[in-house]
């Protein structure tokens, strides 16, 4: 959206040399930008960095925030409207152990530090070491003092340390449905039904590695419910969760809320609805 | 109600699979589906950042992002909030040299 394209971004090159005017386009599907090309093909896939081509015309444009001083500075996080509200809704005080079991790259994780003003712990784990060091560089510009990052899958947490945590951010990999813009998906709805038995194995750890009471914010941006409200009614009815009423409700309730009432007090982020991306959240209390 | 063919023609339409576009119609009914699938398609008009309040307050940033020419929304309920208008769609230029890329990323 008005962004430069960075080589790390390109799939493929055809023809065209540094200094030609291009068309942007995604592997399917019209253009979406135009704009300069600034390095050859052969320095595009041999560096994977830097500009590869100045866009010039996008169908949607806003500021390159990125490379403005005040994103440079750290007084920025790109970051969406749900992804923002649901550091508010998990309500992390300064001195609490906080763990993120997903946490690349960082939006949420950064925010907690943010709200706890640099005191207590945050463990920040996450199963790609790529994206933990984009995590590190956002900590860094952020000036956040106060995360641990872990390079492991937070399926094994359980196994390994006997840490217990006041609150757990479970944001797990997921279809991404409610990404926007979306120009195509590939994804099968049977990939939804698969990415929910990887999303209850990374909650039945956080049932064993959280306190007593401890309070558990469980998030997605997908729309199919497998992966959210048939996720979280499991954990509630096999894992001793209970499902709280958030203090701010700026979304709809969860799908199927006649059946289970207490569904009604999960947030839907519906795309059709609002001005945001499709995305879910609920917050949770560990009673047993 | 729909048939088969309005699920080809909708996940032709938005470059969709067939059993996300099924599952839509089934879930949430085929106009609602298709309000759904049409969001989707678009950016939203607000664009949400964060401000970093270790470092900054949201009033600050819009002053600096306005020096800049850039329009701000501050959120009313947080102070955390911004909102940047996105605008579109435009009309673009098309050349011959088509570069392909699946997303804009640093």
């Amino acid at each position: 959206m008005g962004a430069n394209l960075y080589s790390k971004g390109v799939l493929k090159v055809e023809n065209s040399i540094n200094g030609d005017y291009v068309s942007v386009a995604p592997p399917r599907g019209a253009p979406v930008a135009y704009g300069l090309q600034k390095l050859d093909a052969s320095e595009i896939f041999k560096k994977r960095q830097g500009i590869a081509v100045q866009i010039l015309e996008s169908i949607y444009t806003m500021p390159s925030l990125r490379e403005l001083r005040v994103y440079r500075e750290g007084l920025l996080f790109d970051q969406s409207y749900p992804s923002i509200i649901l550091g508010h809704i998990l309500e992390p005080k300064p001195g609490e152990r906080v763990l993120d079991m997903c946490a690349a790259p960082g939006g949420k994780t950064t925010h907690v530090a943010q709200l706890m003003n640099n005191k207590g712990v945050i463990l920040a784990c996450d199963r790609s070491s790529n994206r933990l060091k984009t995590l590190q560089d956002h900590i860094c510009r952020l000036g956040i003092e106060n995360i641990k990052l872990m390079n492991i899958d937070s399926r094994l947490l359980a196994d390994n340390y006997t840490l217990k945590f006041d609150k757990i951010i479970l944001d797990p990999p997921c279809t991404s449905l409610g990404h926007r813009p979306k120009i195509y998906d590939t994804v099968e709805i049977q990939q939804s039904n698969s990415l929910s038995q990887y999303q209850i194995q990374l909650f039945k750890t956080a049932s064993k590695i959280i306190k007593p009471g401890g309070l558990l914010t469980y998030s997605t941006c997908t729309l199919p419910y497998y992966e959210n409200e048939l996720v979280v009614q499991y954990a509630c009815e096999k894992l001793g969760f209970k499902i709280q009423e958030p203090f701010f409700k700026p979304a709809f309730k969860g799908e199927f809320s006649e059946e289970y009432p207490d569904l009604s007090m999960c947030l839907r982020f519906y795309p059709d609805l609002q001005d945001t991306p499709g995305f879910f959240i609920t917050l949770l209390k560990k009673i047993n | 109600m729909y048939g088969v063919s309005d699920i080809y023609y909708a996940a032709e339409q938005y470059d969709f699979t067939l059993s996300i576009v099924e599952f839509f119609f089934d879930t949430y009914g085929y106009k609602r589906a298709l309000k759904i699938l049409h969001s989707l398609k678009t950016p939203v008009e607000k664009y949400a950042l964060r401000v970093n309040t270790l470092k900054t307050s949201a009033i600050e940033v819009k002053e600096k992002l306005q020096a800049h020419g850039v329009n701000v929304i501050i959120d009313k309920k947080f102070n955390d909030i911004i909102y940047i208008p996105v605008s579109g769609p435009n009309k673009i230029r098309e050349s011959n040299n088509i570069i392909v890329a699946d997303k804009f990323r640093r």
